[in-house]
């Protein structure tokens, strides 16, 4: 059961941190770009880059969102360690390496 | 841009009272309304399923309901799935992805304007479940009732469809996922919509990377959306709690439906 309260603490420090991340980047980069017209009618790609600018910030909130249910399933796969359940903590451990290859692979 | 914000504080809140999540609402609006190209649409969209996801199922954990080992065991069909529609989202065509989200649309709205009819669980539960200890105790009202689940190999298939129509369209696919789970693998049904709830943000966390490198998620659009969704959710899930939201469904179910169309409309006509 603690476990479980550390799990559903990480998914929420999660979200809150990248809410405010996103609410501080908004208000830097909408300030500097109060008058621009957005163009999302056509496709180009985006390159995400952190960095302590309002583009940056709002890069940082998407990054923390992606990475919190992965840090939740790297906490899962210690709470099943410590619970010598080995069959889910290689399952575990697979969702976890193939969440990883998406992002890199 | 804060009409984009107000526009997805909405459509969290439409997501949350019709059961559907905010996803399957946002897309439509960016793009019919607002006009935002389809994959920034759905980039955006997968950002704030994960919010979403994330922000409810921490409640819904503590509570007892979700059970973790279904829940993870599920997440290998639905991130590999998921992997598989992302990769597809970025070889085909905006306007076929439009049809294809107009088509599960329409289908989720049927099925969310149904009753929902109660499954009898079965009585020999499957050896496989039990092999892997996909069993659990459901906290009721009446005391803990334990369960077990059936159909593991079904549920785990039909899960990886579900990955996929969520990598493809940017969507929690929360429907499709509680159906393995409540009517192929016969868990309980809060059990099932707790545990989908969990799984979503995995699964949309593993589409979520291969649109990050594609290029399809614009952080300037992602963040305001994300927040509002976010925002309209967490109103829904309380309001969801007092207001008697018979009638606002059917009302969402209909103009759902239309919207449904249009999307198909607009993919077939190539205007999207």
């Amino acid at each position: 059961m603690r476990d479980e309260i550390l799990v559903s603490a990480t998914l929420r420090v999660g979200v809150a941190l990248a809410a405010l991340c996103s609410l501080a980047g908004a208000g830097l980069y909408f300030s500097g770009h109060a008058g621009d017209i957005a163009a999302y009618a056509t496709f180009h790609a985006v390159r995400v880059a952190p960095a302590l600018t309002g583009f940056g910030l709002l890069s940082l909130g998407v990054a923390i969102l992606i990475a919190t249910p992965i840090v939740r399933v790297a906490i899962l796969i210690v709470v099943f360690l410590r619970e010598r359940d080995w069959l889910y903590t290689t399952v575990s451990a697979f969702v976890l390496g193939v969440l990883l290859l998406s992002l890199n692979g | 841009m804060i009409l984009v914000a107000c526009a997805s504080v909405v459509a969290g809140l439409v997501g949350a009272l019709t059961g559907l999540g905010g996803g399957v609402i946002l897309v439509p609006v960016l793009t019919l309304v607002f006009g935002v190209n389809l994959r920034y649409a759905v980039g955006a969209s997968l950002i704030s399923v994960i919010a979403t996801s994330s922000g409810a199922a921490s409640s819904y954990v503590k509570d007892g309901f979700a059970n973790v080992r279904i829940g993870i065991l599920m997440e290998v069909a639905t991130t590999l799935g998921a992997i598989g529609g992302a990769t597809l989202a970025s070889r085909v065509s905006t306007g076929t992805i439009a049809i294809v989200f107009g088509v599960v649309l329409l289908y989720a709205t049927v099925q969310s304007a149904r009753p929902e009819p109660r499954v009898v669980p079965g009585t020999t539960p499957d050896p496989i479940g039990e092999k892997l200890r996909l069993n659990g105790i459901e906290p009721t009202p009446q005391g803990p009732v334990p369960y077990s689940a059936h159909h593991v190999p079904a549920g785990l298939s039909l899960m990886a469809v579900a990955g996929a129509v969520s990598g493809l369209l940017g969507i929690g696919s929360g429907a499709l996922k509680v159906l393995a789970m409540d009517r192929v693998m016969r868990l309980p049904f809060k059990v099932s919509t707790t545990t989908s709830n969990f799984m979503i943000g995995v699964t949309a966390a593993a589409s979520a990377g291969i649109y990050l490198r594609n290029g399809y998620v614009d952080p300037v659009l992602a963040c305001p959306v994300m927040l509002g969704v976010l925002l309209g959710a967490l109103v829904g899930a309380r309001v969801l709690v007092s207001a008697r939201v018979k009638v606002l469904r059917i009302v969402f179910a209909g103009v759902l439906g239309l919207t449904a169309v249009e999307m198909i409309v607009q993919g077939v006509r190539g205007a999207l």
